[in-house]
């Protein structure tokens, strides 16, 4: 166990540091220029700015710079905002989207359970094509789609809810449901096979003979082990719900970490888009990290390290 | 029970007669002996959800290459003095297509308002270009780019994960891991980093989404030639002096087509996704090209006033993703019954 968990993360080093390295070079290849109204400065201006930010070295040394000062957790200043510290300006983001993100998960992995069980209990039934139907529509539409209909239906038509911004828990409903519809769609079409996976094991069939009722057969012995696999998928749906908090942010205006990022892209803000690229993958790579090693924990028959 | 029993007694003793049993008989063979495709498409046939998939991927297809002659109109040509029409279609007013829609809390007929004889099915743009055709042109290379993405995974992937599951030892051991770095990676960004450093567009964008596209494949791939290397008609082979290169390619790998197929087509909707998401944040494809990611983030602009410029693109889009993963299901269950559920 240990040796395996020591293996992963130096894998996951090795792949943090070539992300670093990968992206270094590709933001030296970015066209375009960093400063506002490039135009309207003159030649020696431009050459006393890339001085003091340190763009007039040679690329070895500034490769050099860049790494030492992100093992300290430097991330560098961003160009465009007033000279901020890049960590400075992740760290003010990360609440809104982890609330968003954790919001859409947990929403999502709830809805999706019901679905799905609901599905595999009344498997072939009129309740598990709709279900399904509603899982495959979950799949396929685009969440941006999605976020951008609900938008303008609930909020500007209706007026139900409200339309952008963050500023109280009826700000956050709209964009949760938008980021949850593929986490829901996900976990309930997983949860309706291993469900249906399980129906047949002996333990199912021993709990009816001890005369448990239906509902706690269902909820203590089938849902907890057609769980376990379902943490699989867990890495996955991290790498949908970024992808998702980048559009949805930007559609319902969320001062998230997607949002700097966007905004970053398209302003050309270089340290900002390196230091959002670096904090997304180290928390993709331990969350893929953890989610491996959790599944070794909840199921003891999953052997660690497995084909060595 | 009781109810079979009753329509048992129904037929009468004497409708039946016993077959003599002889060995002629017992050696014929009754079925026309199928091979897997065939075997596959019966199975297919039978579900319903698949073929109404594949009828609407054909019809999208056709119409994407065939739509903007319908019209007549060109997808690119601008005619401001017609922007921004509601869809109107003769005859199917009722649906909506009436060219009215909604400005300052009136109904106006825009039609009429700007003096327009001829009928714009989707309507135009705000530059007065045809919905119809740019939908169709849109269509196209979303198709183009989702199909291109798909291949291009597949051809890598599969040379990958059999080049590394057939030869074993220390070329696996190497190969794979490199792609366990690789995986750690989120593509997502990468893929927009990759874009920002080249020009935005078509090739750009489907090799941004090779880079780390081919690896589910190949993981895939590598397991199932795991599976068969060992197995007797392999062993076969190899007796009777085949080289590597046959093995793999004639014995191997059309014994991995099924699931190589069935990956091949969930690709192509998750191309399709992410060339849509990244023309919607405004780093896909650039105007005036266009594609249903970009006809999207278009209508989104103008979703107070004209919804129906995201709604078309939408439900394009939407037709287009659950079709394919519908159909997608559906081969999975025909190649493999085994996995139906």
């Amino acid at each position: 166990m240990g040796r395996y968990i020591l293996q992963r993360l130096t894998y996951g080093l090795i792949t943090f540091f070539l992300i670093a390295t990968f992206t270094f070079f590709l933001m030296d290849l970015l066209p375009g220029s960093p400063y506002q109204n490039q135009e309207k400065l003159t030649e020696s201006q431009i050459q006393l700015l890339n001085d003091r930010y340190g763009l007039n070295d040679p690329l070895p040394v500034r490769y050099a710079t860049y790494i030492g000062n992100m093992l300290q957790g430097d991330l560098g200043v961003s160009f465009r905002t007033a000279n901020r510290p890049v960590t400075e300006l992740i760290m003010e983001r990360i609440g809104p989207s982890a609330q968003l993100g954790l919001q859409a998960l947990v929403l999502g992995t709830l809805v999706g359970i019901l679905l799905g069980v609901v599905a595999a209990i009344r498997h072939n039934t009129v309740i598990d094509y709709g279900s399904m139907f509603v899982s495959v529509i979950g799949i396929s539409v685009p969440s941006f789609v999605f976020a951008a209909l609900l938008q303008y239906y609930v909020g500007v038509q209706f007026k139900l809810l409200p339309v952008a911004f963050w500023d109280s828990p009826a700000h956050t409903i709209l964009p949760t449901i938008s980021l949850s519809l593929g986490v829901t769609a996900s976990i309930a079409r997983f949860v309706r096979t291993e469900m249906l996976e399980v129906t047949g094991q002996d333990y199912v069939t021993l709990a009816k003979a001890k005369g448990l009722s239906g509902n706690a057969i269902v909820w203590k012995h089938m849902v907890r082990n057609a769980m376990i696999p379902a943490i699989t998928i867990l890495g996955p749906l991290t790498a949908a719900l970024l992808t998702g908090t980048f559009v949805i942010e930007k559609i319902f205006a969320v001062p998230g970490l997607g949002e700097l990022f966007v905004t970053s892209i398209t302003l050309n803000d270089y340290s900002v888009i390196m230091g959002t690229t670096l904090f997304f993958s180290a928390v993709f790579i331990l969350i893929i990290l953890m989610v491996d090693l959790l599944y070794g924990v909840v199921d003891p028959r999953i052997r660690l390290g497995g084909d060595n | 029970m009781i109810e079979n029993k009753k329509n048992y007694e129904q037929f009468d003793q004497d409708m039946f007669t016993p077959i003599e049993m002889n060995e002629q008989l017992g050696e014929r063979i009754a079925g026309k002996s199928l091979n897997f495709w065939q075997d596959a498409w019966l199975r297919l046939k039978k579900n319903k959800a698949a073929i109404i998939s594949l009828s609407i991927i054909l019809i999208l297809v056709i119409l994407s290459l065939f739509g903007p002659m319908l019209s007549g109109r060109d997808a690119y040509e601008q005619n401001i003095s017609q922007a921004k029409l509601p869809p109107k279609v003769t005859g199917l007013e009722w649906a909506g297509f009436d060219g009215m829609a909604t400005l300052g809390g009136r109904e106006i007929d825009f039609y009429e308002q700007k003096n327009v004889e001829e009928n714009y099915w989707f309507g135009t743009d705000y530059l007065g270009r045809d919905l119809w055709s740019r939908i169709w042109e849109g269509t196209r290379i979303s198709l183009f780019i989702g199909l291109m993405a798909a291949i291009i995974d597949t051809v890598i992937g599969v040379a990958y994960g059999g080049i590394s599951a057939y030869f074993g030892g220390r070329t696996d051991n190497i190969m794979q891991r490199i792609v366990e770095i690789l995986t750690g990676v989120p593509n997502l960004i990468l893929i927009i980093l990759f874009i920002l450093i080249f020009d935005p567009g078509v090739f750009t964008i489907i090799l941004a989404m090779v880079i780390t596209g081919w690896i589910g494949m190949s993981r895939l791939v590598r397991g199932q030639i795991l599976k068969l290397k060992n197995q007797e008609f392999v062993l076969a082979a190899r007796t009777l002096g085949a080289s590597s290169g046959r093995l793999i390619f004639k014995h191997l790998i059309p014994n991995t087509l099924g699931a190589i197929i069935i990956t091949l087509m969930f690709t192509i909707p998750s191309a399709i996704f992410f060339e849509a998401f990244l023309s919607f944040i405004g780093i896909g494809l650039q105007p005036p090209q266009a594609s249903l990611g970009t006809l999207i983030n278009d209508g989104y602009k103008e979703l107070r006033t004209f919804p129906f410029l995201l709604v078309i693109p939408s439900v394009i889009i939407v037709l287009l993703m659950v079709s394919f993963n519908l159909l997608a299901d559906g081969l999975r269950d025909a190649f493999d019954p085994k996995m139906r559920k």
